[in-house]
């Protein structure tokens, strides 16, 4: 994809619009100026917001004295707390004998975003008074500062009466631990932690002290986690539980499995959970024994993490006795879970050598389905067995999980399986075993088709027509087109289906005969389903430039009789994406059995119709459902995708109606005149002259209105394009020229280069176009190599060049002929660039 | 715990979730299986309902809530807003869907986390209240489910991070996206290697704007009406005017986290770091340039926020607009992969023939992302957006913006979450909280 950006006038516009500030002064010293002078509010404000990044201790004091404005402490806040060194903290631990209410909670929770240990003192006499507020404010910031002292504080505050203010002590010792930690004071975490959850403070509180304190132990925590764990209150034992997997450890699985033995069931189970986070090599043996655990809810948990973290073929024996008990299909979809996840051949063979034990049919139809998922080679033989065995849960398990692991040497065994199948499920089954077989080797498919006779049984031939028919077996083709035509229905049908799934469109021309041809109504239904779907499996396949494609929608439109073919018919088209498609499927917009369907069709193409140049049919047709009387949804999506189609580029004036800028010519020449650029003149033109355009241009769409006037001579114009000055005579050009005039108007010359007329249009159609004397429109447009004049509307040169010497890009230019009297204008000229 | 019907006992939802368990941060170790826990199909006894309040439940919050409502085993109580035209809103649609009029509705969030029955809250306020409501909130002992952007400074993420954790409580980011087929099948493209060594990022944005302009001052209303003191909350005091407060906040620095680069950018660059395997870290530089903020993570991969003028109408030619808003695009050595809102996947035509797949269009349906939460509000694990992930990839977005704020150039620390060399942007990395609101708690 090409990385082409907006223009850079247009970004340039956006961002410079968004650049901060209103004009804002940035360097400190006038933020400064401008905070102590300004009457403004909101200046005020802003200026202490920048302050905040920008300033210096020169800007403390004025900040500092507005903490107490209402509206601006805050932000002198956030200019003090910005400010680099100790003045800031300084001017407001100074504040704080001063502020009251809200200032003053704001001046504490400054001190606490700057950490200030010279603080602590006053915050703990603030944390002693009665203001609750400001209490709880100075308790956050003695656990914010976090140091020493400050916890000192925070502890002797604990001891206090109210519970409010224990609990708000609490909360900011957990907060100082969780700092204390991250800074490598895991002692001082633990401690203080230990003091939060050995106090009375609310459950949620004595929670994240359990785990605040487990885990700035760190990989010395087992000792209270098993300690923690026997607690009474549940709150305790369950945070202890979470927190393990935060801190896992050698010494904590060891733990967690100690804490096993003694447990009631519920706790067991969680503390097997927690084994999930927390393991070593001696946690595995207690996990597995808890599989087979007599309390359910032990072994799901068992189970979970089994299914998860078993490595072992201990493991793997775990869950394979767990899959073959007696037991809720949750325990057997985790085992089987766990299993399938456990690489080695080991646990294949694990597998296998539990499916040939197996006692019950069901749990064996359980590992049959886990070796199936595994698919080892070696299952094979084991499951080949298992395929003719007698319960057919088991047959049918043991072929699907043959589809994806027989081998060729199996496949006989198989064909012989198809045929002698007992029920549907087990044939369905055996096709899906043989077909498997034939995708992964590649081969077998003509053993397939040799089991394929006219004697065959219809249920056997229509396994044949669906296994080849999935293959896409070419030899096949034949065979199954033949019995498209069967007596036997369900094979006719069958055969029908499948030809609709083939890989590529070989069998179109079958499908579609068979639309005229077919016996019955399903039959002919079936075929027109078939050949649609085959239609737009090719067309969205990129055969979308294909005559065959045309033709066979063409044949498709034509068949749909009802309803029900017409939307068959439409859902083939809707997968076309090209100009001739979506002129067979815009009359569907206006049939009132299937218009939503045909909407839908136009709305849903794929976006590779929005590649050519000229959008004009699909802004038509979307243009129609958006403004039809179908339902809102999709006129919706309709004007939604109208309008994200991609814009027309958009014309450049060349001419702007009042001067020749961004033209250069002989000015004795050429002028203008009442909006238009006129050249030469009835008094007579000696020789060639033009104007040519600064700019060149590769590929684009040039369009202009001439009017040229002469009475004498060879009255004569032209339009040069892809051109350039000639030093020697400097009035010629060279290059392609749209001739204007004198019986050539409209044709294509190739001006003093090779010097002769590339093109040309039929003499009558130019008669008939032209109006001499008078405005005419003249449309140019190059493609590449391809080059189209049309005049008044109506094309009269379309060719391709052929000499790649020749420059596909250059000037544009207009002419006057010399050796006439005569005088030429233009007007309306525009030009867009192609890509 | 619940356990299968066919087995043992039920431990009933209270003696087990408890509203203030401690849950630690680290990887998803399951508290119980949550999908053998509710019996899904059948309806859940009310006792065994996960009890859900909202604080700012506007526009995007009612969309987010819809999908809410309809699991089974949630009930949604009690409402709260500043605004009685949005209170009242959510309880006609809360109340339509119950066929009740229980939904109680208050002005002030602290009555609402005071309740003990409520387990957990959608938080979908404006930008600047979600991080101190979501720690309000956590404080209270409540899980927290909140739209993002999560906060609107580094710092405040931070904190938001730091806090869940050490308070316990389960947490999801609203950046949905990672529940949706669509992103989550490009996401395993990338990292299972089908890209080859992936190179470049992209994630689409807005074209960022920024203002620090006030709007004029407006009589303030009553405030059964419109509170709007609390509806400023943590942002420094303004005049009131009714724009802010109908969604005219949006491009006010005090107001709009980043510039508006978060809008987008906390859905897209979660993505791409997701995609990247890199949710344990965050991109190193940062450059501002006239089409795109572009980032380059320590291992040279780079990721280019580009900014989309058209944002909701014609995405060319930065991404297809076909795929939808919201687009990213996986550049890798074998190929590429982009996809957005509308479900649809584009890959590179090598990859095309392998592995093309087509989604039924999901939309931006948040259905499975709260189906998540509220699993992991009964398990304790940690949810697919949880404050580990939401705090890198927030944090790389925001450098991201203060790199456009700035225009110049930034290099990050990320283990250390600093600038270096840069002190001015170093500074700007926290905001202040207006007394007497706090993030710390």
């Amino acid at each position: 994809m090409t990385t082409r950006f907006p223009t850079a006038a247009a970004l340039t516009a956006l961002f410079t619009a968004t650049a901060l500030g209103t004009g804002n002064p940035r360097a400190p010293r006038d933020l400064l100026a401008a905070l102590n002078s300004s009457t403004s509010l909101h200046e005020r404000a802003r200026a202490c917001q920048q302050l905040g990044s920008l300033g210096t201790a020169e800007a403390v004091p004025a900040l500092a004295a507005l903490l107490s404005d209402p509206v601006l402490a805050a932000y002198a806040r956030q200019g003090l707390e910005g400010i680099p060194g100790p003045e800031p903290a300084a001017a407001l631990r100074a504040a704080l004998a001063t502020l009251k209410g809200d200032r003053l909670l704001g001046a504490i929770d400054s001190l606490g975003s700057l950490r200030d240990p010279k603080a602590v003192a006053d915050l703990e006499r603030i944390a002693g008074g009665t203001d609750p507020a400001a209490t709880r404010s100075a308790l956050r910031s003695l656990g914010r500062i976090g140091s020493p002292a400050a916890a000192d504080a925070l502890k002797r505050v604990m001891t206090s009466a109210t519970d409010a203010t224990r609990a708000d002590a609490a909360s900011a010792m957990l907060l100082a631990a969780d700092a204390m930690r991250r800074e490598g004071r895991a002692g001082e975490a633990a401690a203080l932690c230990d003091a939060v959850r050995t106090a009375g403070v609310p459950d949620g509180l004595r929670a994240a002290a359990v785990r605040g304190a487990l885990v700035a132990r760190g990989p010395a925590a087992a000792p209270l986690f098993a300690d923690l764990v026997k607690s009474a209150d549940r709150h305790v034992r369950h945070a202890a539980l979470l927190a393990v997997r935060e801190i896992p450890s050698d010494a904590l699985a060891d733990a967690l499995r100690e804490s096993l033995a003694a447990a009631a069931p519920d706790l067991r189970a969680h503390l097997v959970l927690a084994m999930s986070g927390c393991r070593n090599d001696r946690t595995m043996p207690a996990i597995r024994a808890a599989v087979a655990d007599p309390d359910a809810g032990v072994r799901l948990a068992a189970l979970t993490v089994l299914a998860r973290a078993g490595a072992s073929a201990e493991d793997a024996g775990a869950l394979a006795a767990a899959l073959q008990r007696d037991g809720p299909a949750e325990e057997h979809a985790l085992a089987a879970e766990g299993l399938g996840r456990m690489p080695g051949p080991e646990v294949d063979a694990l597998v296998l050598k539990a499916v040939a034990g197996a006692a019950a049919a069901d749990a064996r139809v359980r590992l049959i389905q886990v070796a199936g998922a595994r698919a080892p080679a070696s299952a094979a033989g084991v499951l080949m067995p298992c395929a003719a065995d007698a319960d057919e849960r088991v047959a049918v398990a043991a072929l699907r999980a043959l589809k994806g692991l027989a081998a060729s040497a199996d496949l006989p065994a198989l064909i012989e399986r198809t045929k002698a199948a007992g029920s549907a499920a087990v044939r369905a089954a055996a096709e899906g075993a043989v077909h498997g077989v034939c995708l992964r080797t590649g081969a077998g498919a003509d053993a397939v088709l040799r089991e394929w006779s006219p004697a065959a049984t219809a249920a056997d031939k229509a396994s044949w027509i669906r296994i080849l028919g999935a293959l896409g077996h070419a030899p096949a083709l034949p065979a199954i087109r033949s019995a498209a035509a069967d007596a036997d229905e369900p094979v006719a049908v069958c055969a029908l289906e499948q030809l609709g799934r083939w890989p590529d469109p070989a069998p179109m021309t079958d499908l579609l005969a068979a639309i005229d041809a077919s016996a019955t109504p399903k039959r002919r239904a079936i075929a027109l389903a078939s050949a649609a779907s085959v239609a737009g499996a090719a067309a969205e396949a990129g055969r979308s430039a294909d005559p065959d494609l045309s033709a066979w929608f063409r044949r498709l439109v034509a068949a749909a009789r009802d309803a029900g073919e017409k939307r068959l018919v439409l859902s083939g088209l809707g997968r076309w994406a090209s100009a001739e498609g979506l002129r067979l499927l815009s009359p569907y917009l206006a049939d009132p059995e299937v218009a939503a369907e045909a909407a839908w069709a136009v709305v849903n193409l794929p976006s590779a119709i929005e590649a050519p140049a000229d959008l004009g049919a699909l802004r038509d047709a979307l243009g129609a459902v958006a403004k039809s009387k179908l339902p809102a949804d999709v006129r919706g999506k309709a004007s939604s995708r109208l309008r994200n189609l991609p814009k027309p580029p958009a014309a450049l004036p060349l001419f702007d109606g009042r001067s020749l800028a961004g033209w250069e010519g002989a000015t004795n020449v050429w002028r203008v005149r009442d909006g238009a650029i006129v050249g030469g003149s009835l008094a007579g033109n000696p020789r060639n002259e033009f104007l040519a355009a600064d700019r060149p241009f590769t590929n684009f769409v040039l369009r202009l209105e001439y009017r040229l006037e002469g009475t004498e001579g060879f009255v004569n114009g032209g339009v040069q394009f892809r051109s350039e000055r000639i030093a020697q005579p400097p009035n010629e050009m060279r290059g392609y020229q749209a001739d204007i005039g004198a019986g050539h108007s409209g044709c294509l010359y190739d001006e003093s280069r090779r010097n002769r007329f590339l093109a040309r249009a039929a003499d009558g159609q130019i008669r008939r176009l032209e109006r001499p004397g008078d405005w005419n429109r003249l449309e140019l447009r190059c493609e590449g190599s391809r080059i189209r004049i049309a005049l008044n509307g109506e094309p009269t040169v379309d060719v391709v060049e052929g000499d790649a010497s020749i420059p596909a890009h250059g000037r544009i230019a207009l002419q006057i002929h010399g050796n006439c009297k005569a005088e030429i204008s233009f007007r309306n000229l525009s030009i867009v660039p192609l890509p | 715990m619940h356990v299968s019907r066919r087995g043992g006992r039920r431990l009933s939802r209270r003696a087990f979730l408890g509203r203030s368990l401690a849950a630690g941060g680290a990887a998803a170790a399951p508290w119980i299986i949550p999908s053998s826990a509710l019996g899904l199909g059948g309806a859940v006894a009310p006792s065994e309902r996960i009890v859900l309040g909202g604080i700012g439940v506007g526009n995007r919050g009612r969309y987010v809530l819809s999908s809410m409502l309809a699991e089974k085993d949630v009930q949604f109580v009690a409402n709260c807003d500043v605004q009685r035209s949005r209170r009242e809103a959510v309880k006609r649609m809360v109340d339509e869907h119950y066929g009740t009029t229980d939904c109680v509705l208050y002005r002030d969030m602290f009555e609402l986390l005071a309740r003990p029955d409520i387990d957990a809250v959608l938080i979908a306020t404006g930008d600047h209240w979600h991080a101190p409501a979501s720690l309000l909130a956590a404080r209270a002992g409540k899980d927290v489910y909140s739209e993002k952007p999560c906060g609107m400074t580094i710092g405040e993420i931070q904190a938001l991070a730091d806090g869940i954790r050490r308070l316990g409580r389960v947490y999801q980011a609203g950046t949905q996206r990672r529940s949706l087929a669509n992103f989550q099948y490009a996401a395993g493209l990338a990292l299972g290697g089908k890209l080859g060594r992936l190179h470049t990022l992209h994630a689409s944005v807005y074209v960022p704007r920024m203002s620090f302009d006030w709007l004029p001052a407006e009589p303030e209303p009553p405030k059964e009406e419109c509170d709007w003191d609390r509806w400023l909350g943590p942002s420094p005091w303004r005049p009131y005017n009714s724009r802010y407060v109908s969604g005219g906040w949006r491009g006010h620095h005090d107001f709009e986290a980043g510039g508006n680069f978060l809008d987008w950018g906390a859905h897209t660059v979660d993505l791409c770091q997701w995609a990247n395997g890199s949710d344990a870290t965050m991109p190193v530089e940062y450059e501002p340039t006239p089409t795109a903020l572009v980032a380059r993570y320590a291992n040279g991969v780079k990721l280019v926020c580009d900014y989309l003028p058209d944002a909701f109408g014609n995405r060319a030619p930065q991404y297809r607009t076909s795929t939808g808003t919201c687009p990213v695009r996986y550049e890798g050595s074998e190929g590429w992969v982009e996809t957005g809102d509308n479900g649809e996947l584009v890959l590179s035509d090598s990859l095309q023939r392998t592995l093309g797949r087509a989604f039924a269009r999901p939309g931006t349906s948040a259905a499975g992302h709260g189906r998540n939460f509220f699993d992991c509000v009964r398990s304790r694990a940690q949810p697919v957006c949880n404050p580990d992930v939401m705090r890198r990839s927030h944090i790389a977005c925001l450098a991201a913006a203060l790199a456009w704020q700035l225009g110049r150039p930034m290099k990050l620390d990320p283990a250390k979450e600093e600038f270096v060399g840069d002190d001015e942007a170093n500074r700007m990395r926290a905001r202040v909280v207006r007394e007497p609101w706090s993030l710390h708690l």
